[in-house]
């Protein structure tokens, strides 16, 4: 922004320390140390930042340790700082799978910054670990926002589990014994409102139990997720679903009344037969959803299977991805079971067949995502366009480097009015 | 929206009327709302601020009232909405800023903090750290006009202490 400016005289070093120390709050702690070469009054100001981030700055996966250079450099900053409050803890780092002394090292620095009332911590360690957790981590009274990752092994948790201010829990990649997940861990958390679990809790727990989470992401989609399992959902004040996972066999109980928006990416597998109903009875009053191509092909399997879809009544927007004529398919029983339908986002033409007609609809919106400009696709457009009646809104993004592409595809785009639709409706090109 | 309006005086004597909604952006003025019962026909002195800057504060103060009252007025808006409204709020606050010198930024960052202005500390400061971003120690010198009053040797020893900041 003000990369030109320049002071004539050092006004800076005459702030007051505190806001200076708060200015280099805002700046990566390398680089806040960094000040303290600057002149002799900036020699200790950045103790006084109270966020902190360390990154070993290596990201080789291997058996690369944190170097002792990395571990005097927090040392010494968390030494300086005494027992100043602080706010944000990040590290980032390696530990040594079999280094105890690296393992107690970080154990320490976690210790450290809980003890002195820490609201925000990340703790991202890189490569095969396994890291136990120091328990104080588990009854922090001050933590709001808690994000651990990869390898991290939770163990057998101590009952005492308590963080009574926690409200965003991030996990990715972390190993527990079975049922600490949610028998203990979400238990002690009386006030989270987002949780995302990213590549698995192993094991996996069989059900997300919460009374007051509102946002949800789980994301299973790994290659030790292939066993046959069950998953429910007891989430009364979930309004947010983001779920991504093979399509399982059961989902036995799904609770989530209040939800508003879900977006499901479901895979299939060959070694079980799914069963979606629970969940799609589940997510019957959601306003928005978003099918990715598999979940769409998934569930209209599942229908030909002789899944019954239940009538969508709220259902405004729905976000749509198909890669052949089955999807396109389950659109057209989508668009009889959901009445309040009115912004409808495609992503991708390409697998329409212009012989599915669809049955009339309120839609006044029309997005589509990912368009090549092809022949092909204007084509479909067309002619997909001509079983909206409604259209007040035509919005295309175009996917395609070529200039000259562009502005000729915008042209035809910006034709369409008059021609295949209404000339009121309004078509508006964006480029992405 | 109230149309309360409160005068303030500048330690060079400059008087300034303002809304009492927005002057209540500062916890100080507020506070001297509340408590002290502010006399309608009566200036209040803020001694630390000169007119010049407090011409910003005024200036910060009338844009956030307003996006305030918004707030409360839609709070039903769309997503989409609130981005292009925070939007806004963004680009004025990056025009703002880039609109006075590194100086006046100070001044601005020490009369926020008198008057206990919170986002506009935050604002100020995160303007500054943007200007010390990714610099070395010497391109933060020169930006500021900062004298190294350190011997060589100092300046060496302290490197080394905390060698992995300067790797």
């Amino acid at each position: 922004m003000n990369d030109k400016k320049k002071c004539s005289r050092d006004a800076i070093s005459w702030l007051p320390v505190e806001i200076l120390g708060k200015i280099l709050s805002l700046l990566p702690t390398k680089q806040a140390v960094s000040t303290s070469v600057l002149s002799k009054n900036w020699r200790y100001v950045f103790r006084l930042v109270d966020s902190l981030d360390f990154d070993d700055g290596n990201d080789k996966q291997g058996w690369y340790v944190f170097p002792e250079s990395f571990k005097s450099f927090v040392d010494r900053t968390l030494a300086l700082q005494g027992d100043f409050p602080i706010k944000k803890f990040t590290i980032k780092c390696h530990v040594g799978k079999y280094n105890e002394s690296q393992k107690a090292c970080v154990g320490r620095w976690i210790r450290n910054v809980i003890d002195r009332g820490v609201s925000e911590m990340e703790l991202t360690f890189k490569g095969p670990g396994d890291y136990v957790l120091p328990h104080q981590l588990l009854a922090s009274k001050t933590l709001v926002k808690l994000s651990l990752g990869t390898h991290i092994y939770l163990g057998k948790l101590p009952s005492f589990v308590s963080l009574p201010s926690l409200k965003f829990l991030f996990l990715d990649t972390i190993f527990s014994e079975h049922e600490a997940f949610g028998e203990v861990l979400l238990a002690g958390c009386p006030v989270l409102e987002e949780l995302s679990v990213l590549h698995g809790i192993i094991p996996i727990p069989d059900t997300i139990s919460s009374r007051t989470v509102k946002r949800l992401l789980v994301d299973y989609q790994c290659a030790n997720a292939l066993s046959k399992r069950h998953l429910s959902f007891n989430l009364p004040n979930l309004v947010y679903l983001d779920y991504s996972d093979f399509a399982l066999c059961k989902y036995p109980q799904v609770n989530l009344e209040s939800l508003r928006e879900a977006k499901l990416d479901l895979h299939p597998t060959d070694f079980w037969r799914p069963n979606l109903m629970n969940l799609i009875m589940g997510i019957e009053n959601v306003e928005i959803l978003h099918l990715s191509p598999v979940a769409v092909d998934v569930i209209y399997l599942c229908c030909k299977d002789g899944l019954f879809l239940p009538m969508f009544n709220k259902l405004v927007n729905l976000s749509f991805g198909s890669e052949n004529k089955r999807g396109w398919e389950l659109l057209v029983d989508l668009f009889k079971l959901s009445p309040k339908l009115e912004n409808l986002t495609i992503k991708d033409l390409n697998g329409y067949t212009c012989d599915i007609s669809m049955p009339l609809n309120q839609v006044k919106v029309l997005h589509v995502l990912g368009y090549r400009a092809t022949s092909k696709e204007l084509k479909h457009l067309k002619r997909f366009l001509r079983e909206i009646v409604c259209i007040e809104v035509v919005q295309v993004d175009i996917l395609e480097d070529d200039d000259g592409k562009v502005l000729q595809a915008t042209n035809d785009l910006l034709m369409l009015p008059g021609v295949s639709v209404s000339s009121k409706c309004n078509v508006k090109v964006t480029r992405c | 929206m109230s149309s309360n309006m409160i005068m303030l005086k500048s330690s060079d004597g400059a008087s300034f009327e303002i809304e009492e909604a927005a002057a209540r952006k500062s916890k100080i003025i507020a506070n001297m709302i509340e408590v002290e019962c502010v006399d309608e026909d009566k200036a209040i002195p803020l001694q630390n601020v000169t007119g010049n800057i407090l011409a910003l504060v005024i200036e910060y103060c009338n844009k956030h009232i307003v996006d305030d009252d918004d707030d409360v007025a839609t709070e039903e808006a769309s997503e989409e909405e609130e981005e292009a409204k925070k939007k806004k709020v963004d680009d004025w606050e990056a025009e703002f800023m880039n609109s006075m010198s590194l100086e006046t930024m100070f001044e601005l960052l020490l009369a926020a903090n008198y008057l206990n202005i919170k986002s506009l500390i935050d604002l100020v400061c995160q303007t500054i750290a943007n200007n010390i971003k990714d610099k070395t120690p010497e391109e933060v010198r020169k930006i500021f006009s900062i004298e190294n009053d350190f011997t060589p040797e100092e300046e060496e020893e302290i490197r080394k202490e905390n060698a992995w900041a300067f790797g």
